[in-house]
């Protein structure tokens, strides 16, 4: 762990506590964590935590929002700090508090009700990035990746990575006629396929998060 | 009329992109074709090595490129076909010694004067890789039924999807029907099934190949080899011949002999 800042990754997005007031060595940190990750943390949300004694004037909240954006994530709350900077946290349109429980947590509006129906198939090394629900009818095959910001469902084979509710949405279910992923993530949470080929009949499934796991069953058509 | 430009391609090295350029280029000889088969792997040049034309070399790609000698001047006749010859890749040269300009120019005037020509495309899928995909009419992708090397082809398949509209068709080299039927190896329907892309041909993994190879001697040479059978077979499809794939799923000869099945 880095002296400088700690960065935890939670049902709600990422956490930022910074350890140091030199903002400049804390964003530095924040920068070499985030090119480590190779944009592992991509389409999510950023929590600022700060301590009380922690200070933030308007240049540096500007410079923080634009470096986690060149990283494609979004800085969503700053929590903490004393009152003169939950007023500038407002003022910038951002949450100074968090949604009390988690799982109840409102769908983000850009994920309402629109979907984007792509007729293509993912192979290894294209990525594609929809911002509310998709449907994608062809495969995901090993080493593509399909990020959504709401539901995913393919008509086709899923054998790569697949993220559902990227930008923070643990409501969004990933649905495929054979679902047989390298890992599947929902929200900020991670799964894989168990090690070693899975001899399952391949019917069509469908994965949701029910009390912080990642559920995968039949499915049956039609939602949860 | 100029000739059919083809590129062989895979992304993986050393799934045997230039044993098939050898095989397909002499093959379609055999069947009478003018070929000429150009080595753009610059600076580990091997081509000249499985026909068997190394050490006739004078002149080479880049020479040409450089407007140093013609054409016609660099090419290197077959020794066993005289409607077969190399134009062979430079090996005191880097890749950057020739751009895609360059590559479409030569491929271009290569194909006035020959039915085919057979592009030997290094492995990656850089600058070597582009250059050699940007003239091409056709582009048979050489896969071996690996996890790795299917991945691979996947990529480039996608990269090649993303850019341009040749067609691209799947070769799956080294097949081993005993290990498919033990299920140590992947079968080339999943394959197929996977990569989503026309097959022409399958090639078994024989060991004729390694030696064909080494002694610059292509195995579609040998009446006797199943590999360089399934090459020529690769040739006449290529002539819009209807041929069908050796069955390579009968039972071994011990479960013959023995009445297992």
């Amino acid at each position: 762990m880095n002296q400088f800042i700690v960065i935890k990754g939670t049902p709600q997005g990422l956490r930022l506590q910074p350890r140091s007031n030199d903002w400049e060595k804390v964003l530095n940190a924040l920068h070499n964590s985030l090119q480590d990750a190779g944009g592992f943390f991509r389409g999510g949300r950023v929590i600022l935590e700060l301590s009380s004694q922690q200070l933030l004037d308007e240049a540096t909240l500007a410079a923080l929002r634009a470096l986690v954006e060149e990283y494609e994530l979004t800085l969503w709350a700053v929590i903490g700090g004393n009152s003169t900077i939950q007023h500038l946290v407002r003022q910038q349109g951002l949450r100074t508090q968090l949604p009390q429980h988690t799982h109840t947590t409102p769908t983000p509006s850009n994920t309402s009700q629109n979907a984007q129906l792509v007729k293509r198939t993912l192979r290894s090394g294209q990525q594609l990035s929809v911002p509310q629900h998709v449907i994608l009818m062809g495969d995901v095959n090993p080493g593509g990746e399909l990020i959504a910001g709401g539901d995913i469902i393919v008509w086709g084979r899923v054998l790569g990575t697949v993220h559902a509710g990227a930008t923070g949405d643990s409501s969004a279910v990933i649905c495929a006629l054979e679902l047989n992923p390298a890992q599947l993530r929902i929200a900020g949470l991670i799964t894989r396929s168990p090690e070693g080929a899975r001899q399952r009949p391949s019917l069509p499934e469908m994965a949701y998060i029910q009390e912080q796991l990642i559920i995968v069953e039949p499915w049956s058509g039609g939602g949860k | 009329m100029s000739g059919k430009i083809i590129t062989i391609s895979s992304g993986k090295g050393g799934v045997g992109k230039s044993t098939t350029a050898a095989n397909l280029g002499t093959a379609l000889a055999l069947l009478g074709k003018r070929v000429i088969c150009i080595d753009a792997d610059i600076g580990l040049r091997n081509l000249d090595v499985m026909l068997g034309l190394e050490n006739r070399i004078v002149y080479d790609i880049i020479n040409v490129v450089a407007g140093q000698c013609s054409l016609r001047k660099a090419l290197v006749r077959d020794k066993h076909l005289s409607n077969l010859s190399l134009l062979p890749a430079a090996q005191i040269c880097d890749k950057s010694d020739l751009s895609e300009d360059d590559m479409v120019r030569i491929a271009q005037e290569a194909a006035e004067r020959a039915d085919y020509v057979i592009i030997d495309s290094p492995a990656g899928i850089e600058h070597g890789f582009r250059y050699a995909i940007k003239p091409a009419e056709l582009i048979l992708l050489v896969t071996n039924p690996e996890v790795s090397a299917i991945r691979d082809a996947d990529r480039v398949i996608g990269l090649i999807e993303a850019e341009r509209r040749t067609p691209v068709h799947l070769i799956i080299n080294r097949l081993n029907p005993a290990l498919v039927r033990r299920e140590a190896m992947l079968d080339a329907d999943s394959i197929v099934n996977l990569l989503a892309i026309e097959l022409i041909g399958i090639v078994p993994e024989d060991t004729a190949i390694l030696a064909a190879g080494n002694r610059g001697r292509p195995a579609v040479l040998d009446e006797r080899s199943l590999a360089g059978k399934s090459f020529r077979n690769i040739s006449r499809r290529l002539e819009g011949e209807d041929v069908p794939f050796i069955p390579l799923q009968t039972p071994s000869l011990f479960r013959r002999i023995f009445g297992l099945h």
